[in-house]
């Protein structure tokens, strides 16, 4: 058991079906990241001195979203198929 | 004027500590939906508190800080109840350690800044071997089922897995870039404010002896790494705790 897997997490993990877990977690995650996706651009398009920094930091956590909803997306499909 | 700049830092430090404690304690204790939600509303604010207060030397602080949310975030949406167990450390490791790396594009953050520093093996074989010992505490307290099937392939890749992305991700995170942000905020208790975010985060584990072992484990590892500047020592050690308490000592002890 360590921090990024806790006992809550696998208890959760194994309790919902990935229906369950998708359309709360999983939605919950990607209205995240459209949200941070949103905001890089309106920087973007504001320019200025920080635009280059708020552009870094916001990739910091839009890059590990964009893994979560590539997982969600796959297992959405393997689920369907 | 320093001692006003000082404590304003130490009271915004410590209520995003407040704060990422009561996102965890939600998630745990009343139900993780609300939790994650916290933890959702919690990483933006952090990376925009990051890039507003430029004028402050300790704002590296919130990057840092920022990196929980998010652990917390891809610890809920990751896993999948289809692959073993295994594989949720890697899915959940690896995009975290991206962000790690991504961190250090920023101007105030560098290898440097996160403790990454060479240091003689011989000065770090102690601290390395403690984590064999710290792990049959962890096993005796915690008592998890084994994390794979007993054979060579699965103990070889668990092994990689849990040194480089639990053991190595997690020391960058608290005893690299958080222990070195808040040193200049709370000096010497620097340990101790990365010790408790550290054990925090153990939260979920629904164990008052687990979290206080892994706040006692994240006070010797900051003095560790405080004393030698170098966190390789104990990136092995924290990689051999979980490798002893999910890979070893289930099958030794606990069949």
């Amino acid at each position: 058991m360590t921090s990024t897997v806790t006992e809550t997490t696998i208890t959760t993990i194994t309790s919902l079906s990935y229906d369950a877990l998708s359309t709360t977690f999983g939605l919950i995650a990607i209205i995240l990241l459209t949200t941070l996706i949103l905001q890089k651009e309106i920087m973007r398009a504001r320019g200025g001195a920080r635009a280059n920094l708020w552009l870094k930091t916001l990739d910091t956590a839009i890059i590990p979203l964009l893994v979560v909803f590539g997982l969600v997306i796959i297992m959405r499909l393997v689920n369907l198929l | 004027m320093i001692f006003f700049k000082n404590n304003e830092a130490k009271i915004i430090a410590l209520t995003y500590l407040a704060l990422i404690a009561g996102a965890e304690a939600i998630g745990v204790f009343i139900a993780p939906v609300p939790g994650m939600i916290a933890h959702v509303v919690l990483l933006p604010v952090l990376l925009s508190h990051y890039v507003l207060a430029e004028q402050k030397s300790y704002r590296r602080l919130f990057v840092a800080l920022a990196l929980l949310p998010l652990l917390r975030i891809l610890s809920w949406t990751m896993p999948v109840k289809q692959l073993p167990g295994l594989y949720w450390y890697t899915l959940v490791g690896l995009p975290l350690l991206t962000a790690v790396i991504l961190t250090t594009r920023f101007p105030d953050i560098s290898p440097a800044t996160m403790n990454v520093h060479a240091s003689p093996w011989q000065q770090q074989i102690g601290v390395i071997l403690s984590g064999a010992g710290l792990s049959l505490a962890a096993f005796l307290i915690a008592r998890p089922q084994p994390l794979i099937n007993l054979n060579a392939v699965e103990m070889a890749a668990g092994e990689i897995i849990l040194i480089l992305l639990t053991g190595l991700t997690e020391e960058l995170i608290f005893r690299g870039l958080l222990l070195n942000a808040v040193e200049e905020i709370f000096g010497s208790g620097s340990i101790l404010y990365s010790s408790a975010l550290f054990a925090i985060m153990y939260v979920g584990s629904l164990s008052l002896g687990y979290v206080l072992l892994m706040g006692a484990v994240g006070l010797f590892f900051g003095w560790w790494v405080r004393r030698t500047g170098s966190i390789w020592g104990a990136a092995l050690a924290h990689g051999l705790l979980n490798i002893g308490l999910l890979l070893v000592w289930p099958f030794i002890l606990g069949l």
